[in-house]
């Protein structure tokens, strides 16, 4: 027999070593954990290059933190901005912090393209020179020189046409900045504002790392006071937004629930053994489905986690139907009283998460195998270490188990009570209808766990920078870097007119500061033509010495083979800020992202989208739009297979249960019907959470039913499956108070879903003791 | 002659530690009209063919509003100057545009010139350094950037005049320099 497994000494100890081999295995590889929501995008050919596009961006975000100090007087605010980043430089764990350009700097950024003025033109000045408007040139460059201001023209000689004022002028760097005694002067800014950019030499999750850096500018803005404020952006303060979050919720919720469970189980149980035994197979679960996740996926998701933490509720079962049966049985005969129930019980739980291996989305499959090996883990935990663990335990009934049940009693049982039956099939149509009028709700603002204030002021210190923005762009994939420039200056002519119809503010793309080759030998001949035609009579109405208008020339061809290369590009300060564009270029390819300014709504979306796809090797990534429809797939198969797994749980139920089926199923099938119902009027939908939860919910439901069949009903079962609702609740339920939306939606659900279970379940039963 | 000299001193002294002359004084010593126009010639000194380009034209303005300034020789030119940049009606579009994002030395310069023209010492104040010294009813005076960006531009600006101002040298940080006399 399968439950004399247990008085064989080797099969605990082996499946103690089993557990610590696995663990230990795991944590040699180390151990890995991945948060972006894209680990869990389904693969697909696009994929991997969105997916590099979006590492490369997104680590100029958690690198980096921009600070913005503004306020009414200029001279205070300077004060500030300078005593801060002298503050922070201070701090190890800040790497360094951009705040002042100094004037050579500034010199050096203004000349380091001047070698390239005749192959590096102004998009302006090229388009006259290819509408044959060489005049214009001309006269421009006449009347800054005649004209009474002109300064900063380049040498009447170097460069007589101006070309190089004409680049610089029009080539404002990434970000919307002046440069004003050296410190960064945000533009256009109604109060005068300025911009500090600090790497981080550390992690921005860490919260020592946040600790210091946070309390140095509270410091600050302590000391600013009424004088100005201060605004921020990067991942350093939403990680220890969360971080505080969490704290805070952990601190009020996490120990309520906490000391909830273990008074309730101190004062059902009377011994203070049995908090740690109910925890041994939890924690032999969590281990060892976190390692073999490991093993299997090499990293595990952080959402993976969360959801994982889920099983803990249904293998606390597995303890507590053991334990309350213990209090009744000598410890070698427990396990043939229950053996079938706990089996039946793991089975429709694994069920439902096996099937989700069999999905295309890695995320699912990750969440099923850690749920999978969490719950093997428990049970197996409960099967061959309780009987040992318990062995010495007094066979002593508890008196709380009758109390429960004659309150169980009290309820109506739903077989014998017409007005019921037709109260809840009222309920059940209304519910039915309600769930299949609504829609689903797959905002990406699920996923959003910070407070509303901070993403305020980071949009509104984005839009004072004209940031351009980093989740929707147009990524462009080719052979190689040249032909990706190329590509993007074949669609500059459509974004211009996408631009001038209002459909963004602006784009930002490699190619204007690093135009291709090709484009730069063209320009290059344009401007030969202009020196052809133009340069001798340009001379002489200036009337300058021949010899003067020789050098001019000589100084033109001397430049012809003068091209900037991307190792050039590479070498010249001002591309710093530009690196986020150029994605790679290497032997297998390049990668290069074209980013806008401003919101795009969705006829802007839908034009680029047109755009990408008259260009072969173009997408249009909306990382935000890819996250939404990413939690609607998931929803919609997490639907369709919990569906079938609980078809097919249903099957192997009937065989054993046959007429008395009903009483298993009913209570968790029509708790779930209610629960949607019910999360359909409160929370504006469904969503994926919502679907996750309920798979808790079913799994304990069934559980129960299992549980309470299995052994006639007894008063004792009843508490344990009591308990475990009580105890799931607690844990679980009282997240609904959470201000994360995920874990807020995760909560209801178990609230709802449990409550419901447990009182259809007690009215489900058939005994009258 | 030595009691006008001591004059003098206490005059500067009285006046504030760095210049012998302030800002005030020049709007009292000045009565610049809110209208005026006239006629100018300027040469510019463009230092790496070491020669002067000469041009002439008139000019008239309007305070706060507008200056316009017509080139006539060597080219034909008019010019609308305003605080946010220089438009040149050629061919009915500008093509001069001072914008501030893309180059704000060159902006202030534009700036700072329409001040020159119009007498507004309040924004040149605001912008420059003022020392010089004051002769009876002529004046000269020296302006230098406050700040540091703009002096990659500019170094510094002449000034010379009695009730209305005369000439206005301008030494660009290139070495080039722009005179432009005023009548």
């Amino acid at each position: 027999m399968a439950y004399r497994f247990s008085e064989m000494k080797i099969l605990p100890v082996g499946w103690l070593l089993l557990v610590l081999a696995v663990v230990l295995l795991a944590a040699s590889r180390g151990v890995a954990f991945d948060s972006s929501i894209l680990a869990l995008l389904p693969e697909s050919e696009q994929q991997p290059l969105v997916q590099r596009a979006s590492d490369k961006i997104g680590a100029e975000f958690s690198e980096r933190l921009l600070i913005m100090v503004s306020g009414d007087d200029e001279q205070k605010i300077r004060a500030a901005v300078t005593e801060m980043a002298l503050g922070l430089e201070q701090l190890p764990e800040v790497g360094q912090v951009h705040w002042r350009l100094e004037d050579s700097e500034l010199e050096r950024l203004r000349n380091e393209l001047f070698r390239y003025r005749f192959s590096v033109l102004d998009g302006g000045l090229r388009q006259l020179l290819l509408e044959g408007q060489q005049q214009k040139i001309t006269r421009k460059a006449l009347l800054s020189l005649f004209g009474p201001v002109s300064a900063g023209a380049g040498s009447i000689v170097d460069d007589p046409f101006g070309l190089y004022l004409e680049l610089h002028k029009h080539r404002g760097g990434n970000l919307n900045i002046e440069i004003t005694d050296s410190l960064l002067k945000v533009g256009q800014h109604p109060k005068p504002a300025y911009l500090l950019t600090l790497s981080l030499d550390g992690d921005p999750f860490s919260p020592a790392l946040q600790q210091t850096l946070l309390t140095e500018i509270e410091r600050h803005r302590a000391r600013l006071d009424t004088d100005g404020s201060i605004q921020m952006s990067g991942m350093l303060i939403h990680a220890a937004a969360g971080a505080e979050q969490a704290q805070t919720e952990i601190s009020t919720i996490g120990l309520g629930s906490l000391a909830g469970i273990t008074i309730a189980v101190l004062l059902i149980f009377g011994r203070g053994r049995t908090l740690p035994l109910l925890l041994v197979p939890v924690a032999a679960g969590c281990a060892f489905a976190t390692a073999t996740t490991l093993l299997v996926f090499d990293r595990v998701h952080l959402i993976t986690l969360a959801f994982g933490a889920g099983l803990v509720g249904v293998s606390i079962d597995y303890a507590l139907h053991f334990l309350s049966q213990r209090r009744y049985s000598e410890s070698a005969q427990v396990l043939p009283k229950i053996f079938t129930g706990l089996l039946l019980g793991l089975f429709s739980s694994v069920m439902a998460y096996a099937v989700m291996v069999l999905t295309p989305f890695p995320g699912l499959r990750q969440m099923a195998t850690f749920s999978i090996a969490g719950l093997l883990a428990a049970w197996l935990s409960v099967i061959l270490w309780f009987p040992g663990l318990t062995r010495g335990d007094p066979v002593q009934p508890i008196g709380f188990a009758s109390t429960l049940m004659r309150l169980r009693m009290r309820i109506p049982r739903i077989d014998r009570n017409r007005g019921m039956q037709l109260l809840l099939t009222l309920a059940l149509a209304a519910a039915l209808i309600s769930i299949y009028n609504s829609d689903g709700r797959d905002d990406v603002r699920l996923l959003q766990t910070s407070p509303p204030e901070l993403l305020q002021q980071e949009q509104a210190l984005h839009r004072a920078l004209g940031n351009a923005s980093s989740s929707q762009y147009l990524l462009v994939s080719a052979q190689s870097l040249e032909q990706c420039l190329q590509k993007e200056e074949s669609m500059a002519p459509a974004l211009e007119r996408l631009m001038a119809d209002g459909l963004f503010e602006d784009y930002r793309a490699l190619s204007t500061s690093l135009p291709s080759q090709q484009r730069q030998s063209e320009n290059y001949a344009l401007v030969k033509q202009l020196y052809q035609d133009q340069l001798q009579s340009f001379y002489q109405t200036i009337k300058l010495p021949q010899a003067k208008l020789e050098q001019a020339r000589r100084q033109f061809e001397l430049a012809a083979p003068r091209r900037l290369t991307v190792e050039g590009w590479q070498r010249l300060a001002s591309s710093e800020a530009l690196q986020g564009f150029l994605i790679e270029a290497g032997d297998a390819g390049a990668l290069t992202v074209i980013r806008f300014t401003g919101l795009l709504d969705d006829s802007a979306k839908s034009a680029l989208v047109e755009l990408a796809d008259s260009h072969g090797g173009v997408y249009f990534v909306d990382q935000l739009q890819n996250v939404s429809q990413l939690l609607k797939k998931y929803r919609v198969q997490i639907a369709k297979w919990l569906i079938i797994a609980y078809l097919v749980v249903l099957l192997v139920l009937l065989v054993r249960y046959r007429a008395k089926l009903w009483r298993v199923v009913l209570p968790p099938l029509m708790a779930s019907i209610f629960t949607l119902a019910i999360l359909v009027q409160l929370e504006q939908g469904i969503n994926l959470f919502h679907l996750m939860a309920l798979i808790l919910v079913l799994g304990i439901g069934l559980d129960m039913g299992i549980f309470l069949t299995e052994t006639d009903e007894a008063a004792h079962t009843w508490l344990a499956v009591s308990l475990s609702t009580y105890t799931s609740l607690l844990a679980f339920g009282l997240l609904a108070l959470s201000k994360t939306p995920v874990l807020h939606h995760f909560g209801i659900t178990v609230a709802i879903g449990l409550s419901l279970v447990w009182l259809l379940a007690a009215s489900a039963r058939s005994a009258e003791h | 002659m030595k009691r006008l000299a001591l004059i003098a001193v206490l005059l500067a002294l009285s006046c504030g530690a760095r210049g012998e002359i302030s800002f005030s004084q020049l709007a009292q010593i000045t009565g610049i009209p809110d209208k005026h126009g006239g006629s100018f010639v300027q040469e510019k000194y463009l230092q790496v063919v070491d020669a002067s380009l000469e041009s002439r034209g008139v000019f008239d303005y309007e305070r706060g509003k507008s200056i316009r300034w017509e080139i006539l020789e060597p080219i034909q030119s008019e010019l609308l100057l305003t605080p946010a940049g220089i438009s040149s009606d050629d061919s009915g579009e500008s093509l001069l545009q001072l914008d501030a994002s893309a180059n704000p030395a060159v902006a202030a310069l534009g700036e700072i010139f329409f001040a020159l023209l119009t007498a507004d010492w309040e924004m040149l104040e605001s912008h420059l350094e003022l020392s010089g010294s004051i002769d009876g009813d002529k004046w000269h005076a020296v302006l230098e950037p406050l700040e540091s960006t703009t002096r990659l531009v500019f170094t510094r600006v002449e000034l010379h005049g009695g009730k209305l101002i005369e000439k206005i040298v301008l030494h660009e940080s290139s070495g080039d320099r722009t005179t432009i006399r005023l009548d």
